[in-house]
């Protein structure tokens, strides 16, 4: 499954099956959509899941969600699931949360900068250090630390992440830029269609000769469905909370 | 069982386009055609197979290199795209999602099962592919059973049977046929897809596995149409 069974689908729609050639719409213009739409159904849908563990350290409780997770859904501490929580709740029912300490029992997202979690007790051990090489091991810059992808490694007493997958590169950094000849991991084949009205949306919604407000409604409407059924797929089976199903 | 071919979906749907085969081309139509039939299926999860995988031991500790121990987190393969059930040595296990699990079971990332101990019973999915088996099998090499809504076959020929109920095929013909006027555009477009996406989504609201699924709003203002309610019929005439 490659983003030129997508293309495929945009250029048929758009009266060019050869390709991208009267230069209204251009390869470039495509490639760029299919960045912003492939990123977005995989975050609002949540079909992909990633494990990313990381090691705690003493007297920490806050650590930064690496840019491979969109939104996290679960937070376990040596395969223990913590409790979600908000800080609200923390301050009416916690006489000096902050300054408990122990073994996390609990994390909370609000009150923090974007894409950061906060552990409840704070961690008053040092957790073991994640490998510096091997498979599954990433640097990701904004955490500045190792962190281990696949697995919950319940006997290192570190925090793992479960949350929605972004696109990734065969190395596991995160993918930004795109070709033709590129592989779509992460989403199976039943969602290339789906993809194609999320480009289509964007391309007749565009300001430019392509720009057809009917087509782009349709485009964006069966999108949307695209989105739904996905999330209803993750959330309905088995999660009593759609909104974190996992 | 089914028993329509692509060729009887094509002719139909080329009724409906005044058999135009310059603006539609065949393979254009039957692409549509394998789109619509994956689309049905992700909503109705009408096309389902069993693949048998095996329960595994892996390295589970990166920093003891040669440490095995009993997987936990399996993948399943193609062409299922989801799991919906799972059979652990001809025993259906129980499944829920993994907060429940680890909700119920506290050291479920490590519990194993032995000979003579608490055997495999529970299975969470991760996300739309993978899951965990609880507790892991501590054997390994036993037969895992996946049964799950899979890709459909692409058809190819006219005379290739459509993978779904008789009664799904009047939904493929409405949903290819409010896709492919788009190339038109204008009022054939807005007609197309006023008559036979409605159409579609009528069918598939009553027909969707997924209950509570929140269907997109349509776009009745941008063109002009709009279904009829009693409550218009009350609305008193301002002339």
């Amino acid at each position: 499954m490659l983003v030129s069974d997508v293309y495929r689908r945009v250029c048929t729609r758009l009266l060019e099956p050869a390709g991208l050639q009267s230069g209204i719409t251009t390869v470039d213009d495509f490639l760029l959509s299919f960045g912003d739409v492939f990123p977005d159904f995989m975050e609002r849908t949540g079909v992909a899941k990633i494990i990313i563990t990381g090691a705690i350290h003493f007297g920490i409780s806050a650590y930064q969600v690496p840019d491979q997770i969109s939104h996290v859904d679960a937070v376990f501490v040596s395969g223990r699931l913590l409790r979600r929580t908000n800080m609200q709740d923390l301050d009416n029912g916690t006489y000096q949360w902050r300054k408990r300490t122990g073994i996390p029992s609990a994390f909370h997202e609000d009150g923090l900068p974007v894409k950061q979690i906060e552990l409840y007790p704070q961690p008053v051990y040092e957790g073991q250090a994640i490998p510096t090489e091997g498979p599954g091991v990433i640097f990701p810059p904004e955490t500045d630390e190792y962190m281990i992808v696949g697995d919950f490694y319940p006997p290192w007493r570190d925090y793992t992440l479960v949350g929605s997958q972004v696109p990734l590169n065969p190395d596991l950094t995160v993918k930004t830029s795109w070709l033709l000849t590129d592989s779509i991991d992460g989403i199976p084949r039943s969602a290339v269609p789906y993809l194609a009205f999320g480009v289509g949306a964007e391309i007749f919604s565009d300001d430019s000769e392509a720009k057809d407000a009917a087509r782009a409604k349709y485009c964006e409407t069966r999108y949307e469905e695209g989105v739904a059924v996905f999330r209803q797929i993750v959330a309905e089976r088995f999660s009593s909370d759609p909104d974190n199903a996992m | 069982m089914p028993s329509v071919t692509l060729g009887q979906v094509l002719t139909e749907v080329y009724s409906r386009l005044d058999n135009n085969t310059a603006l539609y081309p065949r393979q254009d139509v039957v692409d549509e055609v394998n789109d619509a039939i994956q689309v049905i299926n992700l909503l109705t999860g009408a096309i389902q197979t069993r693949v048998q995988m095996f329960t595994g031991v892996v390295n589970r500790d990166p920093s003891n290199p040669p440490l095995t121990a009993p997987q936990l987190i399996y993948q399943v393969t193609d062409p299922i795209i989801f799991p919906v059930s799972m059979q652990y040595e001809g025993r259906e296990l129980s499944g829920m999602s993994l907060d429940e699990l680890a909700s119920q079971y506290r050291s479920w990332a490590i519990d194993v099962s032995l000979p003579g101990g608490r055997p495999v019973k529970d299975w969470a999915p991760i996300g739309l592919d993978k899951f965990v088996i609880h507790p892991m099998d501590g054997r390994g090499g036993r037969s895992l059973i996946v049964t799950g809504v899979c890709e459909p076959t692409e058809l190819v020929n006219d005379a290739d049977l459509v993978p779904l109920p008789n009664d799904d095929v009047s939904t493929i013909e409405d949903l290819v046929g409010s896709v492919l006027p788009m190339r038109e555009g204008g009022h054939i477009f807005a007609a197309a897809v006023a008559e036979l996406y409605t159409s579609f989504t009528v069918k598939m609201k009553s027909k969707a596995a997924w209950a509570n699924m929140k269907w997109p709003q349509y776009y009745e203002k941008l063109i002009g149409w709009k279904p009829y309610t009693p409550r218009e019929a009350k609305i008193p005439n301002a002339s």
